[in-house]
């Protein structure tokens, strides 16, 4: 038998009714991604230029897992430096 | 070390001197690894270094599907982020098998949720009713397939992992989910569930996941 924890319930409940159709899946959004980091290091609204890209991390906590390391990464180099 | 362009990346990681370039590269993803991963007690520093030059490797490998459409290093380093999290997540689930995560006939148990929760009747009722719902539509309207891959998924296991065990890719695996989770979203809506009414009932508790 199967037992799960209640936070993971409520996250999945959450997470069905929150779904959106149309969703492009992990590997258009990883194809993307450094695009759309970039449009956030540059504090530009990368979620109306990108809408798909924002559908897909607000469904996938994996992918969003790694664009909130890359971004939080980058924060550090601003203009891509290595020094 | 000199400051490159995207032009001057490719250009010295592709020509007869592309050691120091290779070296450059690791160099930049270490420090970036590094500086976000120093805290993680599951990566030694020695570990880092072998995800950067991993990761460089894949770069190397995939520098013809660089499009320019942002920096190189940004596009690098979304590789290296990918590789690493991607390793920390296999050892993280190695020992762990489908059957031993789901259990071999998939039975689903909501009951005992919440001890120690104080809740009025209406609540108890209303999320006792929510939760045999979800237990309904997970057992009836899904596939097979969808049905492990959610029971999977709902045990916390990441989304390359399930897919490895269920021998398919994980985009193709996230499809599947999403045509799931479709699904139950159709049929929770149709049996009354919105997602205000859910939040009412479980106020002050979780939060997003996918």
């Amino acid at each position: 038998m199967m037992k799960f924890e209640n936070d993971r319930l409520i996250q999945l409940v959450r997470s069905i009714l929150e779904t959106k159709e149309k969703d492009t899946g992990c590997a258009a959004c990883f194809e993307v991604l450094d695009r759309f980091v970039e449009l956030h290091l540059h504090g530009k609204d990368a979620a109306r230029a990108m809408p798909l890209v924002q559908t897909h991390l607000d469904n996938c906590s994996d992918c969003r897992e790694e664009f909130e390391t890359l971004l939080a990464i980058l924060e550090n180099y601003p203009d891509g430096s290595i020094t | 070390m000199p400051e490159r362009d995207n032009i001057q990346w490719q250009h010295d990681l592709q020509g007869p001197d592309h050691d120091q370039a290779v070296l450059d590269l690791i160099g930049f993803l270490f420090k970036g690894l590094a500086a976000y991963f120093e805290k993680d007690a599951r990566l030694r520093r020695a570990d880092l270094h072998d995800l950067a030059q991993e990761a460089a490797m894949r770069v190397l490998n995939h520098l013809s599907d660089f499009r320019g459409e942002s920096r190189f290093t940004t596009w690098a380093m979304k590789i290296a982020v990918n590789h690493t999290i991607s390793q920390l997540r296999r050892k993280r689930w190695e020992e762990v098998s489908l059957d031993n995560l789901i259990g071999s006939r998939q039975e689903l148990s909501f009951a005992d949720l919440f001890p120690g929760e104080t809740l009025s009747p209406e609540k108890a009722t209303a999320r006792k009713e929510l939760m045999r719902t979800l237990e309904t539509l997970i057992q009836n309207s899904l596939t097979e397939k969808q049905r492990t891959a959610f029971l999977a998924r709902l045990g916390g296991m990441p989304l390359g992992e399930i897919a490895r065990r269920m021998h398919t890719s994980q985009n193709a695996l996230y499809k599947l989910l999403h045509d799931a989770r479709v699904r139950l979203k159709a049929e929770l809506v149709r049996a009354g569930w919105t997602l205000g009414a859910v939040s009412a009932l479980f106020a002050q508790s979780g939060k997003r996941e996918g």
